[in-house]
């Protein structure tokens, strides 16, 4: 697995991928920064974590599209799946690969807080849980996109059906306060990954949304799992 | 050693694989021939792990891909017919990346890929991206990948494929000095290439095994019968006399031969009929213009394996 995640990594900064992900990041934090932070004068974070949370519904599929699709398309993922090593250990190598490079990120990010630190007066527990959320809800997209990319053959499809799920579940979140339909109520409130974000910026560390995440990154780490072990028995 | 047992594949309809089963122990250099979209591939992917069989295991060095598959793909070095290559990678940051895969000690990994590295010939383009190489090249690389962790188990699917006539040279003698100490497996849809390597030949054609045999037997003239070619010219027609030469199991007419009438005549096994028929034909007042061996190569013996399961599949329709 160590092989896998390294050989990741390093494809992701040998090719544009990684920094084209670190960039996008860097320009949003850096946007709002400036403009709430600066321009207008505020010591609080929360405004660049709650954007920096929405880029990353079109910036995580850019991380994980290539990771199955493009491989199983160039034929490449034979070395893969012919190497003596488990479909849990290959998919855990691409999900941490994919992971690091999100916490590489949030880490650069940094310098903004820094920079609050230096000049002003912030609150650093709303800085700190608006990084873990950030970490937890990058961590569940990212497993999102692998899975999406694991059942798919082609890496454009992969990033726009992958970008597709993040925004119905983020426009899900904005449906639920005028739903009347209890069932509907209840089964997006659920799925609302944002809703459980919330409480992070809201300044509270909250057990149960962090235990979801884990749960839901868990649960495609697990499809995806499948999935490509599926392609095996494949017919087509 | 690899085992392979009652294998079945479908697409949707199609047949990929129908009852493959073949046996490659150490020491050997079976070939996989049969013409493009024989099953040669499919079989190699399912012995590798790649593909599921809907029937039939595959084992490898008594391991069963599908109940340890980690064991079993640790004993073997597998080339797809398209190597699985990274372009963004340097031939030598690739080939590690396989040694680790393969669980080569990292101590060791440096003086084992030395070795592989100059057996294939890629010196020269160690330190070059592979998204840079030629097809030549890229197919070294490949069979570099093969060897990685030193497998007892070698399977390389169409090794000569785009190489250049020198190379072709080079990767058979490497792959004839692998067949030493390993189980190998190559495929090809060139039967004369499988001739020169192989040890023995496993020839599939729509996914149906038509022959295991030894390269020698399957070749040998008791296989189906020594044949001799005459023709000759003059005197009456030879059919009759040929056929009632003691030790001549079959004549038939074939297109005459610079005019003359012309003969393919199936020797029994263990006879010597080429003086006794030289000795006919003068007798019957004609005069003997060719009379040679017919050889027998692989390409005919697969056209008859063909013909003949044809001919089968059609009465048992």
């Amino acid at each position: 697995m160590k092989a896998i995640f390294r050989r990741e990594c390093e494809s992701d900064f040998t090719t544009m991928i990684g920094y084209i992900f670190m960039a996008v990041c860097m320009l949003v934090c850096g946007v709002f920064f400036t403009s709430t932070n600066i321009i207008g004068g505020s010591a609080s974070f929360v405004s660049v974590v709650s954007s920096v949370s929405y880029a990353l519904i079109l910036i995580t599929p850019i991380l994980t599209m290539r990771s199955f699709a493009e491989e199983r398309k160039s034929k490449a993922d034979q070395l893969l799946l012919t190497a003596p090593v488990s479909i849990t250990k290959i998919v855990a190598g691409k999900y941490f690969s994919a992971l690091a490079v999100l916490c590489v990120t949030l880490v650069v990010t940094l310098v903004f807080p820094i920079a609050l630190y230096i000049f002003g007066n912030p609150y650093w527990g709303e800085i700190v849980l608006g990084y873990i959320g950030m970490a937890l809800l990058g961590a569940t997209f990212i497993s999102i996109g692998l899975f999406v990319s694991s059942v798919t053959e082609n890496q454009l499809t992969a990033c726009i059906v992958t970008m597709g799920i993040l925004f119905l579940l983020w426009l899900s979140d904005t449906l639920i306060p005028s739903l009347s339909d209890n069932t509907l109520y209840a089964i997006l409130s659920a799925l609302s990954l944002y809703g459980k974000f919330s409480s992070f910026t809201e300044g509270t560390l909250n057990i149960a949304a962090i235990i979801y995440f884990l749960t839901m990154t868990t649960l495609f780490l697990f499809f995806t799992v499948k999935a490509v072990e599926r392609r095996r028995w494949s017919k087509g | 050693m690899i085992e392979v047992k009652g294998l079945y594949k479908t697409y949707g309809i199609n047949a990929a694989v129908r009852n493959v089963s073949f046996t490659a122990r150490k020491g050997e250099i079976v070939g996989l021939g049969g013409r493009n979209g024989a099953g040669k591939s499919t079989t190699m992917n399912i012995i590798a792990g790649y593909i599921s069989s809907d029937e039939g295991t595959v084992t490898i060095n008594g391991h069963d891909i599908l109940k340890e598959p980690v064991e079993a793909k640790r004993h073997l070095g597998y080339m797809p017919e398209f190597p699985p290559l990274y372009n963004e990678m340097t031939v030598y940051k690739y080939l590690h990346f396989v040694c680790q895969l393969m669980g080569v000690p990292k101590n060791d990994i440096r003086d084992h890929l030395k070795d592989i590295i100059e057996n294939v010939g890629l010196v020269e383009v160690q330190n070059r991206l592979i998204g840079n190489l030629s097809k030549g090249y890229r197919q070294r690389v490949g069979i570099a990948k093969a060897l990685c962790g030193n497998p007892e188990n070698i399977m390389l699917d169409e090794p000569t494929s785009g190489l250049d006539p020198k190379q072709i040279v080079e990767i058979r003698a490497l792959i004839r000095s692998l067949g030493k100490k390993h189980t190998v497996i190559i495929s090809s849809h060139i039967l004369s290439e499988l001739v020169d390597i192989c040890t023995r030949l496993v020839i599939i054609d729509r996914g149906v095994v038509l022959a295991d045999d030894t390269v020698e037997h399957l070749l040998s003239p008791s296989g189906s019968g020594r044949v001799l070619e005459l023709a000759a010219r003059d005197g009456e027609d030879l059919y009759a006399v040929l056929a009632n030469i003691d030790g001549v199991a079959e004549v038939k007419k074939k297109k005459p031969y610079n005019g003359a009438p012309r003969y393919y005549i199936t020797i029994k096994p263990g006879a010597d009929v080429a003086e006794t028929v030289s000795r006919a034909v003068a007798q019957a007042g004609a005069t003997v213009t060719l009379l040679r061996p017919v050889e027998h190569s692989l390409e005919d013996v697969f056209l008859e394996l063909t013909e003949a399961a044809m001919r089968k599949e059609g009465k048992d329709a």
